[in-house]
Protein backbone atom coordinates (compact mmCIF):
# COMPACT_ATOMS: atom_id res chain seq x y z
CA UNK A 1 0.00 0.00 0.00
CA UNK A 2 1.34 3.62 -0.81
CA UNK A 3 1.41 5.99 2.05
CA UNK A 4 -0.43 8.61 -1.00
CA UNK A 5 -3.12 5.92 -1.33
CA UNK A 6 -3.42 6.26 2.61
CA UNK A 7 -3.66 10.16 2.81
CA UNK A 8 -5.46 10.54 0.26
CA UNK A 9 -8.06 8.10 1.53
CA UNK A 10 -8.42 10.00 4.49
CA UNK A 11 -6.11 12.47 5.78
CA UNK A 12 -4.71 14.25 2.18
CA UNK A 13 -5.95 18.03 3.63
CA UNK A 14 -4.14 17.54 7.10
CA UNK A 15 -0.56 16.10 5.33
CA UNK A 16 -0.90 18.85 2.76
CA UNK A 17 -1.45 21.12 5.94
CA UNK A 18 1.53 19.60 7.89
CA UNK A 19 3.64 19.89 4.96
CA UNK A 20 3.48 23.22 4.21
CA UNK A 21 4.04 24.62 7.75
CA UNK A 22 6.41 21.67 8.54
CA UNK A 23 10.10 22.67 9.88
CA UNK A 24 10.17 20.60 12.66
CA UNK A 25 12.88 18.01 11.63
CA UNK A 26 10.39 15.38 11.59
CA UNK A 27 8.75 13.78 8.24
CA UNK A 28 5.49 15.35 7.61
CA UNK A 29 4.26 11.80 7.60
CA UNK A 30 5.08 10.96 11.14
CA UNK A 31 3.68 14.52 12.13
CA UNK A 32 0.07 13.76 10.64
CA UNK A 33 0.26 10.31 12.80
CA UNK A 34 1.15 12.62 15.94
CA UNK A 35 -1.50 14.75 15.59
CA UNK A 36 -3.88 12.71 14.99
CA UNK A 37 -2.85 10.46 17.85
CA UNK A 38 -2.89 13.53 20.28
CA UNK A 39 -6.66 14.34 19.02
CA UNK A 40 -7.71 10.69 19.69
CA UNK A 41 -7.01 10.91 23.16
CA UNK A 42 -6.10 7.64 23.91
CA UNK A 43 -3.28 7.50 26.02
CA UNK A 44 -1.94 4.18 28.04
CA UNK A 45 -2.49 4.60 31.75
CA UNK A 46 -0.02 6.27 33.72
CA UNK A 47 3.13 4.29 34.91
CA UNK A 48 5.64 4.90 37.24
CA UNK A 49 9.21 5.31 36.14
CA UNK A 50 10.24 2.35 37.46
CA UNK A 51 6.98 0.92 35.15
CA UNK A 52 8.00 2.94 32.59
CA UNK A 53 11.36 1.14 32.26
CA UNK A 54 10.12 -2.53 32.67
CA UNK A 55 6.95 -1.50 29.73
CA UNK A 56 10.21 -0.54 27.58
CA UNK A 57 11.97 -3.93 28.78
CA UNK A 58 9.17 -5.59 27.70
CA UNK A 59 8.20 -3.88 23.83
CA UNK A 60 11.60 -3.89 23.14
CA UNK A 61 12.49 -7.51 23.47
CA UNK A 62 9.19 -8.83 22.20
CA UNK A 63 10.64 -7.46 18.51
CA UNK A 64 14.50 -8.81 19.29
CA UNK B 1 -7.01 31.97 43.49
CA UNK B 2 -3.52 30.66 44.85
CA UNK B 3 -2.23 27.50 44.05
CA UNK B 4 -1.79 24.96 46.49
CA UNK B 5 1.59 24.88 46.97
CA UNK B 6 3.51 21.34 47.98
CA UNK B 7 5.39 21.39 51.88
CA UNK B 8 8.87 21.60 51.25
CA UNK B 9 10.53 17.99 51.45
CA UNK B 10 7.27 15.72 49.86
CA UNK B 11 8.42 15.33 46.04
CA UNK B 12 6.42 15.79 42.78
CA UNK B 13 5.62 13.05 41.87
CA UNK B 14 6.11 12.00 38.27
CA UNK B 15 3.83 9.35 35.67
CA UNK B 16 4.04 8.89 32.34
CA UNK B 17 1.63 7.77 29.46
CA UNK B 18 2.45 6.77 25.87
CA UNK B 19 -0.01 7.24 22.74
CA UNK B 20 -1.34 5.38 20.13
CA UNK B 21 2.05 5.92 17.74
CA UNK B 22 4.32 5.65 20.46
CA UNK B 23 5.19 1.86 20.04
CA UNK B 24 5.43 1.96 16.13
CA UNK B 25 7.79 5.00 16.30
CA UNK B 26 10.18 3.32 18.99
CA UNK B 27 10.25 -0.17 17.80
CA UNK B 28 11.13 1.58 14.11
CA UNK B 29 14.04 3.86 16.04
CA UNK B 30 15.56 0.79 17.95
CA UNK B 31 16.12 -0.97 15.06
CA UNK B 32 18.43 1.52 13.51
CA UNK B 33 19.33 2.72 16.43
CA UNK B 34 19.44 0.25 19.51
CA UNK B 35 21.10 2.62 21.87
CA UNK B 36 18.39 4.20 21.66
CA UNK B 37 16.76 2.42 24.53
CA UNK B 38 19.03 3.91 27.06
CA UNK B 39 18.73 7.37 25.97
CA UNK B 40 14.86 6.88 26.68
CA UNK B 41 15.82 5.52 30.01
CA UNK B 42 17.63 8.34 30.52
CA UNK B 43 15.20 10.92 29.56
CA UNK B 44 12.63 9.21 32.06
CA UNK B 45 15.45 9.36 34.79
CA UNK B 46 16.33 13.21 34.53
CA UNK B 47 12.26 14.07 34.17
CA UNK B 48 11.39 11.75 36.89
CA UNK B 49 13.88 13.73 38.94
CA UNK B 50 12.67 16.88 37.86
CA UNK B 51 10.17 17.11 34.82
CA UNK B 52 11.36 20.64 33.81
CA UNK B 53 15.28 20.20 33.66
CA UNK B 54 15.36 20.07 29.85
CA UNK B 55 17.23 17.13 28.31
CA UNK B 56 19.78 19.00 26.83
CA UNK B 57 20.12 22.10 24.64
CA UNK B 58 17.76 20.78 22.24
CA UNK B 59 14.46 20.47 24.53
CA UNK B 60 11.72 23.00 23.28
CA UNK B 61 8.87 23.35 22.19
CA UNK B 62 8.31 23.43 18.62
CA UNK B 63 9.33 26.15 16.65
CA UNK B 64 6.38 25.80 14.14
CA UNK B 65 3.13 27.62 14.42
CA UNK B 66 0.08 27.59 12.92
CA UNK B 67 -1.21 24.02 12.66
CA UNK B 68 1.58 22.88 15.51
CA UNK B 69 0.08 25.19 17.95
CA UNK B 70 -3.56 24.34 17.01
CA UNK B 71 -3.55 20.86 17.05
CA UNK B 72 -0.16 19.99 19.84
CA UNK B 73 0.30 23.39 21.82
CA UNK B 74 1.80 21.78 24.63
CA UNK B 75 3.85 19.72 22.52
CA UNK B 76 8.48 19.95 23.63
CA UNK B 77 10.99 18.02 21.46
CA UNK B 78 14.39 16.53 22.77
CA UNK B 79 16.91 15.25 20.83
CA UNK B 80 18.11 11.71 22.15
CA UNK B 81 20.86 11.70 20.43
CA UNK B 82 21.98 14.02 17.43
CA UNK B 83 19.79 12.52 14.98
CA UNK B 84 16.70 11.36 17.11
CA UNK B 85 14.16 13.13 18.60
CA UNK B 86 11.18 12.42 21.11
CA UNK B 87 8.07 14.01 21.07
CA UNK B 88 6.52 14.87 24.58
CA UNK B 89 4.05 16.78 26.61
CA UNK B 90 4.17 18.00 30.14
CA UNK B 91 0.90 18.83 32.59
CA UNK B 92 0.04 19.04 36.20
CA UNK B 93 2.08 18.95 39.28
CA UNK B 94 1.91 15.96 41.41
CA UNK B 95 1.57 14.20 39.34
CA UNK B 96 3.27 15.97 36.44
CA UNK B 97 2.20 13.29 33.37
CA UNK B 98 4.30 13.38 30.72
CA UNK B 99 3.03 12.10 27.86
CA UNK B 100 5.03 10.77 25.08
CA UNK B 101 4.15 10.75 21.50
CA UNK B 102 7.16 9.01 19.79
CA UNK B 103 10.81 8.76 19.06
CA UNK B 104 11.67 9.94 15.24
CA UNK B 105 14.94 9.54 13.56
CA UNK B 106 15.49 12.33 11.67
CA UNK B 107 19.12 11.32 10.16
CA UNK B 108 17.87 11.94 6.82
CA UNK B 109 15.63 14.67 7.04
CA UNK B 110 18.61 17.76 6.12
CA UNK B 111 18.79 18.75 10.19
CA UNK B 112 21.77 19.83 10.48
CA UNK B 113 22.25 23.29 12.18
CA UNK B 114 20.10 25.27 10.87
CA UNK B 115 17.38 22.89 9.91
CA UNK B 116 17.25 22.55 5.99
CA UNK B 117 13.89 23.04 5.24
CA UNK B 118 14.16 22.57 1.62
CA UNK B 119 15.68 19.24 2.18
CA UNK B 120 13.43 17.52 4.39
CA UNK B 121 10.42 18.71 2.31
CA UNK B 122 11.67 16.72 -0.41
CA UNK B 123 12.32 14.06 0.78
CA UNK B 124 8.43 14.09 2.30
CA UNK B 125 7.55 14.37 -1.03
CA UNK B 126 10.06 11.13 -2.17
CA UNK B 127 8.55 9.33 0.53
CA UNK B 128 5.06 10.05 -0.30
CA UNK B 129 5.42 8.22 -3.02
CA UNK B 130 7.38 5.05 -2.17
CA UNK B 131 5.87 1.44 -0.47
CA UNK B 132 4.97 1.09 2.99
CA UNK B 133 6.72 -2.64 3.90
CA UNK B 134 3.59 -3.76 5.85
CA UNK B 135 4.47 -7.00 6.82
CA UNK B 136 8.04 -6.15 8.12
Amino acid sequence: MKITEVLLSSDKALFEAVDAENDTEIASSDMVNIIKAASSGSWSKPMTGDEFDDYIDALVGQYG
Amino acid sequence: MARPTIPPGIPNSVVFEVGPYWEQSLISAVKDSPQIVQKIKDFRELKSKNPMTPFGSNDKPFIGNGIFKQYLPKALKAHLTPDISIIYELSGRNPTTIKLHGVFTHADMGTGQPANVKIQKNLAKRLANEEIELDK
